[in-house]
């Protein structure tokens, strides 16, 4: 004497099809976002003042005009601002992100040598700070009101509050000047062999403090974004019932509270993944570790603006794959947006 | 009575800041039986299931005696064993079957966790368990209508079918009291009945005591065996559920009994009306269609050609259950929203709403909604005053107490903000504002769905006395057939966005002619029989 | 133990604005308690703290007053940093409000745009942005402005979106409101309300880079600054610590009373404000 006048969707194409759907439909959704950015950064070298070859001859020392026309026809430079862009957004398309002056070499190779370190730095960080910021907010949210959450909520307002710059140097003077435990700075002994294994663990120990300040920087949120989600799941419909249906406590923290409001703090690592390649900029200049950031400012610094804005350009290109990844992540949480690709805005 | 299976002594709950929400209320649950407990909201209802099930926030404070049979100790006691309680000796459903479901796991892996903590079995076999207990609850996996229920997420199913699994998941311990907070408040008028049934078949079948919470009196009497009326936090009446509703004791319970009509399932009793003059000036939606575009591309029809005659000084009722298209066919009537094709005309012209506000108004659903938190009610009323009528100034504010005054509002309430005034004040306070604009028709768009009964009944004597006194014709649309039945002089109903029969109401109710009309009617509980009785009677069953 | 919280919450809001009061005084006030250009050379180089009474807080390598550079360094930092802040959340509105109101075409363009600028590394543009146009004061304003808009402007327009669709937006409709004023009496107030729970931690923020960008050496060479003091003090962290210390605690203060006086300001005005 049932009767279900509506029925189950129709059966999904298999899981397979769908994902590479959905990282097709993620990809086009991306590009005119990077467009919008490539024009951007063209603007942005078209506000300096001289051009790539001004910086570029005044860098290497040398004023023979002909060199400097050479130059200029090779990149359009002596052209109106309409064929300059036309020359820029075709040397993108091909992945030439033009000559440094710094360094005297091909700017996509220079960003390619430094990404590793930084990539390596960012993900320890992110994983971190997101692993640390969910226990440590989901404990406060579950003895909220007492003194734990009260020095938890606390702690992160103050640790929010500090620049990483400065944590990261008292981070030095505790561990690197007075205890002596950690190195000072850079990625690896200089001069010195240890063998694979013995690499890897000096590389590390260079790694401790440069990661623990980026991701303590980025603690505060994740611990605010877990509590705030776990309190705003315990009230729900389902935590009530499961708690009424005599499911033991451990399986209502963990899969009916702790599993859903993980869905924020995923969506944050993506949203927060732009921040927290700016935030290395200073913690890799502080620590002196070559990467990205260290890059970008020394590319300020000499005043070498191709090689500036490549680094923006890659930085996007890398938030933009992070997001992506974290998106397909977020999918996999989440049963309600894995459906089409379509719904997922 | 056989000995009681629970029995509560003396429960007092308090929030803090707020007087007691339960206060001094004892009651007895005997084996097999359903008691129900009905009241209005604030009437502590569900606070008293909460506090038997130990659901209650921690910073309530509750006292009194709660025993089950066979267990020792007070379970309200500060630090009582509930170890064991929850799931199998008390099962629980709640109001809204959505939330009582985890978004983010399949049906199967939630029903499995609950088979798991409850008997002792491997995650592998309890999985058969589960399918065992999702047929149970009428959602079968053989058959037409099939499907792999437990590999689906909740997000899946319609309302009807969550409650089923929640109800199966209630079952899971088998317990021997099932605490149901409004399990049907939220669904359709024919999903409701069809997890009566069910509730009452499976709680029969295994000798299971009901406490039954609801509002709706009509779902009270017919579903439980004794009904205990609840006002304020205290037990106001008690009884066999019958008996009660056809002879209440206390003032309150007629009150409540005579403001819930539907109960009296004599559909032919529609009241007499004096003094209506249906005359010209008829407005007329015709053949209106609507699409929307759907989610996840694609359209959906919401009208496919509805035709509707409204005319001054008459109300016209229009029933159907969600997604019928109701709700869309009165937007497009006061102009906010538009027809695809199909025409309006008024008095025999083209009649644009929008452009023409002031002859079409409208009265929604929810009053706090439709006042802007941050305007007082006299600035909200002065609105239509000032745009539509010119008035300004002193006459203005005249104008002000005038129609407060007509609708019975105090005019010193207009300087409150809107949430500083209750749900009636609030609606009538939201007519007055359609008032404003002297309409020759009002759409009441589920006008009195969230207000309490004793408050709706008061509402809709307002409604029929403006019809009277200045002749407006009225489109009532409403999901509940009782309200159209007290207020409706014609009645229309839909289905899928169109029209399934309309005529006379009288005749709608007592004759209906098509099917879904009649399974419509067959769905809403009378007071006066047991429910499935009175299924049994039905012309469906 | 939740209204004790609350109170806890309460009187930080009421002790972060304190604070920051007496900060934003003494940054006022600056040449009146510390007379004289900071930047000049004072006394003998790299007294310690509490040595000597007239240099309460030591001096630097170049013996300049540590004391004089923190009450003038407030003032740059707080200005420009409120500056920055207000132009953010200015710019965010705005964009925000126009993406909510206008139709689908306009509104994708701008969320792209808010998408673009949302990808790009925050402070690696106010980097760029700094080293292309300049290093002065107003340049890292605008430089921090242009960076730091896109969540206002996310927020308004997901607010527009929300209260366009509201129950008492149809009502005031049907009371013949025009579009105009539907916008500006009944939508865009509700939409800016939750705005206030931005200001604290944007401000706060705006600090921040401020000060890394001048830890990085892009700020005004001419004006001493917190951040710029530090980079100043790394050189010598074996021997004279507090050149760096001081500083940065000067700039987690502040930026802690900000957020905590922003936050207070939400609560009282009943604004809910997660982010």
């Amino acid at each position: 004497m049932t009767s279900h006048s509506d029925s189950m969707p129709n059966a999904p194409p298999s899981g397979a099809a769908r994902f590479v759907r959905f990282v097709f439909w993620r990809i086009a959704q991306a590009i005119p976002v990077l467009a919008l950015v490539a024009v951007g950064v063209f603007f942005l070298l078209e506000l300096a003042e001289g051009d790539a070859v001004d910086a570029y001859l005044a860098g290497i020392g040398s004023g023979d005009a002909g060199f400097a026309a050479d130059l200029r026809e090779r990149y359009g430079l002596g052209d109106g601002v309409g064929s300059r862009f036309a020359t820029y957004i075709m040397r993108l398309l091909v992945l030439d992100f033009g000559q440094s002056v710094a360094f005297s070499r091909d700017v996509g190779s220079v960003i390619m040598e430094r990404l590793p370190n930084t990539l390596l730095m960012m993900v320890s960080a992110i994983a971190l700070s997101a692993s640390f910021g969910v226990v440590l907010g989901g404990l406060a949210a579950l003895r909220r009101g007492g003194p734990l959450d009260a020095g938890i909520t606390f702690g992160a307002l103050v640790l929010n509050a500090m620049p990483g710059f400065w944590l990261g140097l008292l981070g030095i003077i505790l561990f690197a000047v007075k205890l002596r435990w950690l190195p000072i700075g850079g990625l690896s002994t200089l001069d010195a062999d240890y063998g694979p294994l013995g690499s890897v663990l000096d590389v590390a120990r260079h790694l401790i403090l440069p990661v623990t300040t980026l991701a303590l920087t980025y603690l505060a949120l994740y611990m605010r974004l877990m509590r705030g989600a776990m309190i705003d799941v315990d009230n729900s419909g389902w935590v009530l019932a499961a708690r009424a249906r005599g499911l033991p406590a451990r399986n209502v923290v963990l899969r009916h509270i702790g599993r859903p409001a993980l869905l924020p703090v995923v969506t944050m690592i993506g949203l927060q993944s732009g921040t927290l390649l700016g935030g290395s900029i200073v913690i890799e200049t502080v620590f002196s570790i070559p990467g990205l950031g260290a890059l970008a400012y020394e590319a300020v610094n000499q005043r070498d603006l191709q090689l500036l804005a490549g680094i923006l350009l890659a930085g996007t290109l890398l938030v933009v794959i992070v997001n992506i990844v974290v998106d397909l992540a977020y999918g996999l949480l989440d049963p309600r947006v894995r459906l089409g690709a379509g719904d997922a805005q | 009575m056989s000995k009681p299976v629970l029995q509560l002594d003396d429960l007092m709950v308090r929030f803090p800041g707020s007087p007691p929400a339960v206060d001094g209320l004892s009651l007895g649950l005997a084996p097999g039986e359903v008691l129900s407990l009905v009241g209005e909201s604030g009437s502590g209802k569900s606070t008293t299931l909460h506090a038997i099930a130990g659901l209650l926030p921690r910073d309530a404070v509750a006292t009194g005696d709660l025993r089950l049979d066979g267990r020792p100790g007070n379970l309200l006691a500060t630090n009582a064993d509930r170890r064991g309680i929850a799931g199998r000796e008390i099962g629980m459903i709640f109001q809204n079957p959505g939330a009582s479901l985890n978004p983010v796991l399949t049906i199967g892996s939630q029903l499995d966790e609950i088979v798991t903590a409850h008997r002792e079995l491997r995650r592998d076999a309890a999985r058969a368990v589960t399918e065992e207990l999702i047929d149970a609850v009428g959602l079968p996996r053989m058959g037409p209508q099939a499907k792999d229920w437990a590999r689906a997420f909740p997000h899946q199913l319609s309302g009807g079918q969550k409650q089923r699994i929640a109800i199966a998941a209630a079952l899971v311990g088998n317990p021997r009291i099932l605490l149901a907070d409004e399990p049907t408040t939220a669904l359709d008028a024919t999903v409701q009945a069809q997890i009566l049934d069910l509730i009452l078949q499976l709680v029969d079948e295994r000798g299971i005591a009901v406490m039954f919470v609801t509002h709706d009196l009509g779902v009270a009497a017919a579903v439980g065996d004794r009904m205990i009326v609840l006002k304020d936090g205290r037990l106001v009446e008690e009884g066999a559920a019958r008996t009660l509703v056809r002879n209440p004791g206390a003032e309150y319970t007629r009150e409540l009994v005579s403001a819930s009509l539907p109960f009296t399932r004599d559909f032919s009793v529609v009241r007499k009306r004096d003094g209506v003059s249906v005359g010209a000036g008829a407005l007329k939606l015709s053949n209106v269609h609507r699409r929307f575009a759907a989610r996840g591309g694609g359209r959906v029809q919401a009208l496919g050609g509805v035709t509707l005659t409204l005319s001054p000084g008459e109300i016209v009722g229009l029933i159907g259950e969600s997604g019928s298209g109701k709700t869309t066919l009165g937007r497009i009537a006061v102009g906010l929203e538009r027809a695809d094709s199909g025409s309006l005309t008024l008095d025999g012209r083209a009649f644009q709403p929008a452009a023409e506000r002031s002859l079409v108004q409208m009265v929604f659903q929810d009053p706090l909604a439709c006042f802007n938190p941050r305007q007082s009610i006299a600035r909200a009323l002065t609105h239509p005053l000032r745009c539509l009528r010119g008035m300004g100034g002193k006459s203005a504010k005249q104008q002000i107490s005038a129609l407060m005054e007509g609708v019975g509002l105090d005019p010193r309430l207009g300087k409150r903000m809107p949430h500083q005034l209750s749900g009636g004040q609030l609606q009538r306070a939201a007519i007055a504002r359609a008032l404003a604009a002297q309409p020759h028709f009002l759409v009441c768009d589920e006008a009195v769905a969230s207000l309490d009964v004793s408050i709706r009944a008061q509402v809709l004597d307002l409604l029929e006395d403006l019809r009277k006194r200045q002749g407006l014709g009225l489109l009532f649309i409403s999901h509940d057939l009782g309200v159209v039945q007290q207020i409706a002089d014609r009645t229309i109903v839909m289905r899928n966005g169109i029209e399934v029969e309309s005529g006379p109401t009288a005749s709608i109710l007592s004759a209906p002619r098509e099917a879904y009309t009649q399974q419509l009617l067959a769905s809403v509980p009378s007071g006066l029989h047991p429910w499935r009785e009175s299924r049994a009677g039905s012309v469906l069953a | 133990m939740i209204a004790a919280l609350r109170e806890f919450r309460g009187a930080g809001g009421v002790l972060g604005g304190l604070v920051l009061l007496v900060i934003a005084l003494i940054a006022a006030a600056a040449s009146w308690i510390a007379p004289g250009d900071p930047l000049n050379m004072v006394a003998r180089p790299l007294t310690q703290p509490f040595a000597d009474p007239r240099y309460l807080l030591g001096t630097d390598q170049l013996g300049r007053n540590v004391l004089a550079g923190l009450v003038h360094g407030a003032r740059v930092s707080m200005s420009v940093g409120a500056a920055a802040a207000a132009a953010a959340i200015c710019v965010g509105i705005l964009v925000g409000t126009m993406a909510g109101f206008s139709g689908r075409r306009i509104d994708n363009g701008l969320m792209r745009i808010t998408e673009a600028f949302q990808t790009v590394p925050t402070f690696l543009l106010a980097l760029a942005l700094v080293s292309v146009l300049g290093a002065s004061a107003l340049n890292v304003v605008v430089a921090i402005g242009i960076s730091s808009w896109p969540p206002t402007a996310r927020l308004v327009r997901a607010e527009v979106l929300r209260l366009k669709g509201a129950d008492y937006v149809d009502a005031a409709r049907l009371a013949g409101r025009g579009s105009l004023a539907i916008a500006f009496m009944e939508v865009l107030p509700g939409a800016l309300q939750p705005v206030v729970a931005l200001i604290g931690v944007t401000v706060g923020e705006a600090i921040l880079v401020e000060s890394a960008l001048a830890f990085l050496g892009l700020s005004d060479p001419n004006l001493v600054s917190w951040g710029g003091m530090i980079a100043n003090g790394r050189a010598l962290l074996r021997t004279a610590p507090y050149l760096v210390v001081l500083p940065g605690l000067a700039i987690a203060i502040a930026v802690l009373c900000v957020t905590l006086a922003g936050d207070g300001l939400a609560n009282r005005l009943g604004i809910v404000g997660r982010r």
